[in-house]
């Protein structure tokens, strides 16, 4: 299915080809596992036509993240003012979350450096939870829940808790974790991640929170909340995107040191960081989109 | 100066070649440097030059230059 989906790129939208074999490149192996995996999650009955429409909804998703990052470089300011404002607009929009978290899902790998957060997460952050046995993990924002997916995968007695304020991608998260018989080891809630009446003190060995800082009003909130909940022996993982663009993006982080300084003021210590940007950037682009990794713990 | 005048000077301005020549039958794959990123910048370039706004609907289904500069003349005739 990897290798359609690859071909009908090249023979219908040439001009995304370019960042997907670059991807591929730096990453042969990771790239078809990751890459057969995703397609087989979004495609089950693997039907041409759905290929199709995958590679229509990954384009078109790849042609407006662009497009918002120019506005975003002429107009200074993120397009949406306030979470409340993504959320109405974006987390409670069935048609526009469908289109937004199949195409996050396949940019996990056809994006270079969505794919190096992948490896980061695989290779730096996971092997952290080795020597431990039936641990719980809460997972914050889910999204389509990629990231709990790959540690239960790896960890045949972890269970996962997970919030997300968006109902639909509860159901997303849901659907693809039966899809891979995982769900009896997760609890997907509609919840807001930040709901201070579920926070559990020092309850969790492993915090995941991917892809969540920058759609807060006040990201420090997610620290402190993560501070509180992660047990002492335990890791988070955590990223934030930088000077980047996208429909629900709140928070404007400037640089790396902005979001380390939130980061260790709530108490949490960085034991492992990656900072990545995507290849293609032009010399004329003032703001770099970047994402950066964080594998974390009380300090 | 006539659509397809209009088109060629803003392909040489995005990709920095003027030996770009606009053809119907021109896609992406021809073009060096004609990759997603310089693929909105192309069409910003041309919503700009002919003071019109396209979907993404619009830009992501065409096949080749001849059918943006088709969709062009539909569009200013609205």
């Amino acid at each position: 299915m990897l290798e359609q989906f690859l071909e009908t790129v090249k023979e219908k939208k040439p001009q995304f080809l370019k960042s997907i074999l670059n991807s591929q490149e730096q990453e042969p192996e990771l790239f078809v596992l990751l890459g057969e995996k995703i397609l087989a999650l979004l495609n089950p009955s693997q039907d041409r036509k759905r290929i199709e429409d995958l590679v229509h909804s990954y384009c078109s998703y790849t042609y407006e993240q662009n497009r918002l990052q120019f506005i975003y470089e002429l107009s200074g300011a993120y397009p949406a003012a306030s979470h409340d404002e993504a959320n109405t607009n974006v987390y409670q929009n069935y048609e526009v979350m469908l289109h937004y978290m199949e195409s996050l899902l396949l940019t996990q790998f056809l994006w270079p450096h969505h794919l190096q957060i992948v490896r980061f997460f695989v290779d730096r952050y996971l092997p952290y939870f080795r020597e431990m046995n039936n641990f719980l993990a809460l997972e914050l924002a889910p999204g389509h829940g990629l990231f709990g997916r790959i540690m239960l995968e790896k960890y045949p007695a972890a269970r996962i808790k997970a919030y997300d304020i968006s109902p639909i991608s509860i159901e997303i998260a849901t659907t693809l974790a039966k899809a891979k018989s995982l769900n009896e080891r997760t609890e997907y809630v509609v919840r807001d991640a930040l709901d201070q009446s579920c926070r559990v003190l020092n309850g969790f060995e492993a915090i995941i929170a991917g892809e969540l800082m920058e759609h807060l009003d006040d990201p420090s909130l997610l620290c402190e909340s993560i501070h509180d909940q992660l047990k002492p022996n335990g890791f988070g993982f955590l990223t934030a995107a930088i000077t980047a663009a996208n429909l629900d993006h709140v928070y404007e982080f400037k640089s790396p040191e902005e979001v380390r300084e939130m980061v260790k003021k709530a108490g949490l210590a960085i034991i492992d960081e990656i900072v990545t940007s995507p290849p293609s950037i032009k010399a004329s682009q003032t703001k770099i989109p970047r994402v950066q990794a964080m594998v974390i713990k009380k300090a | 100066m006539e659509i397809k005048a209009r088109f060629q000077k803003v392909f040489r301005d995005v990709f920095d070649d003027d030996s770009i020549e606009i053809r119907d039958d021109l896609t992406a794959d021809a073009v060096e440097d004609w990759d997603s990123l310089n693929h909105v910048q192309l069409v910003m370039a041309l919503e700009k030059e002919f003071g019109l706004r396209f979907t993404t609907g619009e830009i992501i289904d065409l096949k080749n230059v001849g059918e943006f500069m088709a969709l062009v003349r539909k569009k200013m005739n609205q």
